[in-house]
């Protein structure tokens, strides 16, 4: 059994988060961590989900990953 | 006399094309069944294809070939680097399939309930993107269900310890430096708490009980206790077995460490079976005797610990031949005479407390 994860390249992530209708949102910086609060961007972005019909994102600190998996 | 030698040569002349063709077929069933070998091979064939499509990338430049070389790379090396540690127990991460979401198609894309869409980097940091699959990896599908109320220091300890593993595992230096220095040194460094822990369960994890007995019974522990809400019992008694390990795992030889764990979530005995003149002298009914004196005590599962005795055979081979036939009636008898049941039995290396390099098996028994 294998854990299958979907992969974004990151030279593709205005594309990714315009097909999600989310582009404006990320490029005004509305976007936040799940688990830290700090906002969304470029560089920190790692990963994002849905739970409960929510869009989550976490960005790259350790912390907030470990934190993203435990919710 | 001229015939005859050109007769000779002739008959030499056709002995070595034979040897040649005979040679050349050798070397094309060599070559078929290595090929038979690879394909056959799920994340051997990953890791071919990422040799193909990064000479590919290197010469066309296209993005499809860079992002068909990230993921068959990806999967090649950490599928191939988990199977080498695994002995069959669900106490690894999951082996890893990689999916691309395509940035560039105008079509609205809506992310599934709990799918996971991860930002990998360009192929110049290829190192830094098998090093960031591996985490999610581990922090996603080792210890479920237990997660969310394991002491934060602990928990991120045993992530970095098995990370590390896995990415030694990997065997290339680029990415091991590269994930020491961003990830395992700041992530092991960034509170007392987890400093303190993280060095107890990498000196367990020299003593090579890491993944063969605390992840066993943490594993274990998550999921009998899934569902119940945890209490301080629990995370106390998580605690408890973290020194327990320890302890086993500093043992200098000749010194007394509690070789039982009885509380309310972890009833554990150990039995170490390391002097050979025990053994040799007195038989196998000590051994008997310890594993029924665990069960009467409660004990759910008893760990038989087996060190090995190279050395012995060096200078007494005898020796060496009678204690590995001893050590086969006790498994034996174990079986037969007690109510354990066999759970597993891995033989391991591992790092002495000498810092020797020894040989070691570890057997699980179960009382259910």
């Amino acid at each position: 059994m294998k854990e299958t994860f979907q992969a974004i390249h990151s030279s593709e992530l205005d594309g990714f988060f315009s097909r999600l209708g989310l582009l404006e949102n990320f490029k005004a910086g509305k976007l936040n961590c799940a688990a830290c609060g700090e906002t969304i961007t470029r560089d920190n972005f790692r990963i994002v989900t849905k739970r409960r019909g929510v869009i989550l994102f976490a960005c790259a600190k350790d912390a907030c990953l470990s934190t993203f998996f435990n919710k | 006399m001229q015939d005859m030698i050109i007769e000779q040569a002739k008959g030499n002349y056709a002995i070595w094309i034979v040897a040649g063709l005979l040679m050349l077929t050798g070397c094309l069933v060599t070559v078929v069944v290595w090929l038979l070998h690879v394909l056959s091979d799920e994340d051997k064939t990953s890791k071919w294809r990422a040799r193909m499509y990064k000479e590919l990338f290197r010469f066309t430049g296209k993005r499809e070939q860079e992002k068909k070389y990230i993921s068959n790379d990806i999967r090649g090396r950490l599928n191939l680097a988990r199977r080498a540690m695994h002995f069959g127990e669900s106490v690894l991460p999951k082996a890893v399939d990689l999916e691309w979401v395509e940035g560039a198609e105008p079509t609205a894309y809506d992310i599934k309930e709990g799918q996971f869409v991860v930002r990998l980097d360009p192929s110049e940091s290829q190192h830094k993107n098998i090093a960031t699959l591996a985490k999610l990896l581990v922090q996603k599908t080792t210890l479920q269900g237990m997660r969310s109320w394991l002491d934060g220091g602990l928990q991120c300890a045993i992530d970095m310890t098995l990370l590390r593993k896995i990415i030694e595992q990997l065997k290339n230096r680029e990415i091991f430096d590269w994930f020491i220095s961003n990830e395992y040194q700041p992530a092991m460094q960034s509170n007392p708490s987890t400093e303190l822990k993280g060095k107890q369960i990498r000196t367990i994890d020299e003593r090579g009980l890491f993944i063969h007995m605390l992840l066993v019974e943490l594993d274990e522990f998550g999921k009998n206790t899934y569902g119940v809400d945890p209490n301080d019992e629990m995370g106390k008694e998580i605690l408890q077995l973290l020194q327990f390990v320890y302890a086993l795992a500093t043992k200098r030889p000749g010194q007394d460490v509690p070789l039982e764990m009885r509380e309310t979530y972890f009833r554990i005995g150990v039995i170490w079976v390391a002097k050979t003149e025990k053994i040799l002298k007195s038989g196998l009914e000590p051994y008997l005797d310890a594993m029924d004196y665990n069960i009467q005590r409660g004990a759910e599962t008893v760990y038989v610990l087996i060190f090995d005795k190279d050395w012995l055979g060096q200078r007494y081979p005898l020796a060496l031949e009678k204690f590995n036939k001893r050590i086969g009636d006790l498994q034996q008898q174990f079986l037969t005479k007690t109510m354990a049941q066999e759970h597993f039995a891995v033989n391991f290396e591992f790092t002495d407390v000498l810092g020797m390099r020894m040989r070691a098996t570890c057997i699980r028994y179960k009382f259910d």
